[in-house]
């Protein structure tokens, strides 16, 4: 199939072709999934480049996991839960690498209002986020970030629900607490 | 069903979402994914040429035992030779079948 054609087809037929082989149908999944999975690691790694290679190592991981996929059409969700499975197991090979001591963190700068705040509120939201602890960092995005419920974070983590409902209603707990004195949490 | 998150917080992870698209960042996956396939195909001919060796060695002993049970028969009598004969046509039908097996399971 030709790249225009694979542009216009219907996820599910492209993660068909991948999964006997084919390249090309592969970076198409590749292109259409980078935004989210690149967007997750950077949520939760806050540093840029680290969070662009583990972004690369979980396609690339599921690249040799795709003929285990059962359904073409879970692919997302599926692609989504090797990508949290990668960043776990770097939390737990180099934890150091992922989580800064609070000692080590700039205080948030005061907000004022207007467009132009909207890197620096980012910026304050990934240190905030670095605060957490690996289990509640990557509930908290799951559910605030990607949108999943707690069945579906259980899901992608392989954690029981009340672990998952406790490291989201925790950590999202801190992230107010942290956020809320310096006014870009509360609109 | 009510909302179990808080929305203030959906608000502004939303506001700070990035959806970054990167045409570099997909070559970068297929080269990693290219080399990676390069090498489970060299991966899987050395493990194929293993088995092939170790069959084939196999096969040798195999060979060098048969000819020492069946070269005997076949100087003794007529009998004998007709029983060699029978041995030999066995040991390629067993080969005859047992092949697709073993090339199917490299």
């Amino acid at each position: 199939m030709s790249p225009q054609a694979l542009a216009g087809a219907a996820e599910a037929s492209v993660v068909a072709l991948a999964v006997c082989g084919d390249q090309q149908a592969f970076a198409e999944l590749v292109r259409r999934r980078q935004g989210m999975l690149r967007e997750l690691m950077r949520r939760l790694c806050g540093d840029r480049a680290f969070a662009e290679d583990l972004a690369q190592q979980a396609f690339v991981q599921a690249w040799r996991q795709l003929r285990r996929l059962q359904s073409p059409g879970a692919f997302g969700a599926w692609l989504r839960a090797i990508a949290v499975n990668v960043w776990l197991q770097e939390a737990r090979r180099a934890p150091a690498r992922l989580e800064i001591p609070e000692a080590d963190l700039p205080e948030p700068e005061p907000q004022g209002p207007g467009p132009a705040d909207l890197a620096a509120t980012r910026l304050d939201l990934s240190r905030a986020l670095l605060r957490l602890r690996a289990p509640e960092r990557v509930c908290v995005v799951l559910a605030y970030a990607e949108g999943l419920s707690h069945g579906e974070i259980a899901e992608a983590t392989g954690w029981p629900l009340g672990t998952v409902k406790s490291n989201v209603a925790r950590g999202a707990e801190r992230l107010r607490a942290w956020l809320s004195p310096q006014g870009e949490y509360h609109e | 069903m009510s909302d179990p998150f808080d929305p203030d917080l959906r608000r502004l992870f939303a506001a700070t979402a990035e959806h970054p698209a990167d045409e570099a960042f997909v070559a970068a996956v297929t080269v990693r994914t290219s080399r990676e396939r390069w090498i489970t195909l060299i991966a899987r001919a050395l493990v194929g040429a293993l088995v092939l060796a170790v069959a084939a060695a196999a096969f040798g002993v195999v060979m060098a035992q048969g000819v020492k049970v069946i070269a005997p028969l076949l100087n003794a009598s007529l009998a004998g030779q007709a029983t060699g004969l029978v041995l030999a046509i066995a040991g390629l039908v067993c080969l005859r079948l047992l092949a697709p097996l073993a090339l199917r399971r490299t």
